[in-house]
This record gives structure tokens, C-alpha cells and sequence, in this order.
């Protein structure tokens, strides 16, 4: 293989990467990183948990009295 | 009612139907004046469309004065609602029209003028002492634990995390990871390039990395 990619440079591509938006150079030059390189799955691993742990949280809802607020135009409408 | 229809299974709220999940279910009983369905596109998505109306307007009742616009035009425009894209799409679309609208009339409208700052800025996603000058860690990320107390405690870490982020980076994170809008969809809303949408996605999920793993550290000390 002409080069490797460095653990410095993958966390800088990791995101286009998991977006499937990366060349297929670096993508295959990422990949293999990854096969050898444990510090590198782990971060993989903590920058995958960010969209998993906050699609996991329940949503805010609003307090009782901005929430009648909101619902009042419909009562009215209807 | 219709609204025992609309209950479906979503992770993002264990008690909350998915407005994404049965549109057609929510959309007729939105369409039939149903409260209990408009109340729970309020309770699930309140609190998103605060965040996302604060880029675009300069303080929080602006915001909710926003987002209190984008349900009376829900409640005018069910009618004319033609599923050519999913509901909460339609949501934030009418949502941002009215932030930028908005944001235009008090002249102090932000949106992503503050965006070029966000992009050039040179940002490393990881802390470069952390490398060693071949580019390899000195410092590495520990492994993840596996364990389900981590997703209550740490989520409430991250939301702190994304509140801390500079406004273009926070909106981008917010639709992407929290309500699972895609790239190009994303891109779309704020009419902003698929790459800049990714950069500024790529910086706030670094950062919010960096804060759980803060996080992990402490909890393990």
C-alpha cells in the first residue's frame, strides 16, 4: 500500500465517513486503519455512541402553561 | 381516539408516538381537529424547534413566539398538507420560514451569518497534544462501557454539550442526531451545502465526543 492514514488524520474524516460521503481511497485507507489500530475503533466507538445516547433521550416537553397556549388555537378552531 | 392510533414504538420517546413513524394515522387526526394528536406533536417536538428558532432569532421569547406561529400554521395548513415529504419535514419547514421571516424583521437575523466564523475557524476535532508528532495516540480514547446506566446519565452530559455549542453547529446536531433528519435533508432546511452541513455536524459531534468523554473520565475516577 503506498501510504497509511494516520490516527490524526482519521478523527478528522471519521464524520464524512460515516456518511458514507468518503472517497474510496480514504475510505479504504480508513478502513484499514481500523483493522490494526484498537485507540481508533475506540474512538469510532464514542463518536458512534453521541447520535445513539441523544436519539435515546426523551424529548422536552413544554411546561403545562405554554403547552395550553398552543393547544388553545385548536380549541378554538374546532 | 385516533390517538391510541398514532402510538407506535420510537426510541427517541418511550411514551411519545412518532409523528415519523405513522404519518397518516397522525396527519388524519391532526386533519379531524383531534387535540390529543396535536398535543403530541407539541410534546415531541417542542423542544427541538426552541433550539432550532434560536439560530435564527435573537432571544428565547422571539423563539417562542416562532415556534407558537409554526403550530397555528400547522393547525391552517393540515388541509393543504400533501405527504410529498414526511410531517416533521413539513414542521421544520414551516418552523424556519417563520424563524427567518422573523429574524429578518428584527434586522438582527444571525442565520448562519455567523455561519463563516463556525466554517474557517480552525478547529482540530481532537486536542492535538493527544498525538504523538507521528500522528499516533499518546493519549487514546478509553473503550465505551457497555452498560444501560450510561445512556440516562450521559444523555443529560451531551444535551448540556449541545447547548454549549455555537449556534450553526447546535442546529446542525440537533436535527441530524437528536430528531434523525439526514445529511441531505438537513442541508435542505437550512439551505446550506451537503459539505458545510458535514463539517458543521463533524465539529459539534467532536465536541460532543470530547464532553462524554469527560464524562466517562470523571464517572470512573
Amino acid at each position: 500500500m503506498s501510504r497509511e492514514m494516520r490516527c490524526i488524520e482519521l478523527v478528522e474524516v471519521v464524520t464524512e465517513w460515516m456518511d458514507g460521503a468518503l472517497e474510496d481511497e480514504d475510505r479504504l485507507l480508513l478502513e484499514a486503519h481500523l483493522v490494526t489500530c484498537g485507540s481508533c475503533v475506540a474512538y469510532v466507538a464514542q463518536l458512534r455512541a453521541v447520535p445513539a445516547l441523544l436519539r435515546r433521550q426523551p424529548p422536552h416537553r413544554p411546561p403545562a402553561e405554554a403547552r395550553a397556549a398552543l393547544l388553545d388555537p385548536l380549541r378554538r378552531a374546532h | 381516539m385516533a390517538h391510541e392510533e398514532t402510538a407506535v414504538d420510537d426510541p427517541a420517546g418511550p411514551d411519545l408516538p412518532a409523528a415519523d413513524g405513522d404519518d397518516a394515522a397522525l396527519v388524519a387526526a391532526l386533519r379531524a381537529g383531534d387535540e390529543a394528536a396535536f398535543a403530541t406533536l407539541i410534546d415531541r417536538y417542542y423542544a427541538t424547534m426552541l433550539r432550532v428558532a434560536r439560530m435564527y432569532v435573537a432571544t428565547k421569547e422571539a423563539a417562542e413566539d416562532v415556534v407558537s406561529e409554526t403550530f397555528l400554521g400547522v393547525i391552517r395548513g393540515i388541509d393543504r398538507f400533501e405527504a410529498r415529504s414526511s410531517l416533521k419535514t413539513w414542521l421544520f419547514r414551516i418552523l424556519v420560514n417563520r424563524a427567518k421571516t422573523r429574524g429578518e424583521r428584527e434586522a438582527r437575523s444571525r442565520p448562519f451569518s455567523s455561519l463563516g466564523g463556525e466554517l474557517e475557524a480552525d478547529e482540530p476535532a481532537v486536542d492535538p497534544d493527544r498525538f504523538r508528532t507521528d500522528g499516533s495516540w499518546a493519549t487514546p480514547p478509553s473503550r465505551l462501557p457497555e452498560d444501560e446506566v450510561l445512556a440516562a446519565e450521559a444523555g443529560q452530559q451531551l444535551m448540556a454539550a449541545i447547548d454549549a455549542l455555537p449556534p450553526a453547529q447546535r442546529t446542525v446536531i440537533t436535527l441530524r442526531d437528536l430528531e434523525g433528519f439526514s445529511g441531505p435533508e438537513v442541508s435542505s432546511l437550512l439551505e446550506i451545502s451537503e459539505a458545510n452541513q458535514r463539517v458543521l455536524l463533524h465539529r459539534a459531534r467532536s465536541k460532543v465526543r470530547a464532553a462524554l468523554e469527560r464524562y466517562l473520565e470523571e464517572r470512573d475516577a
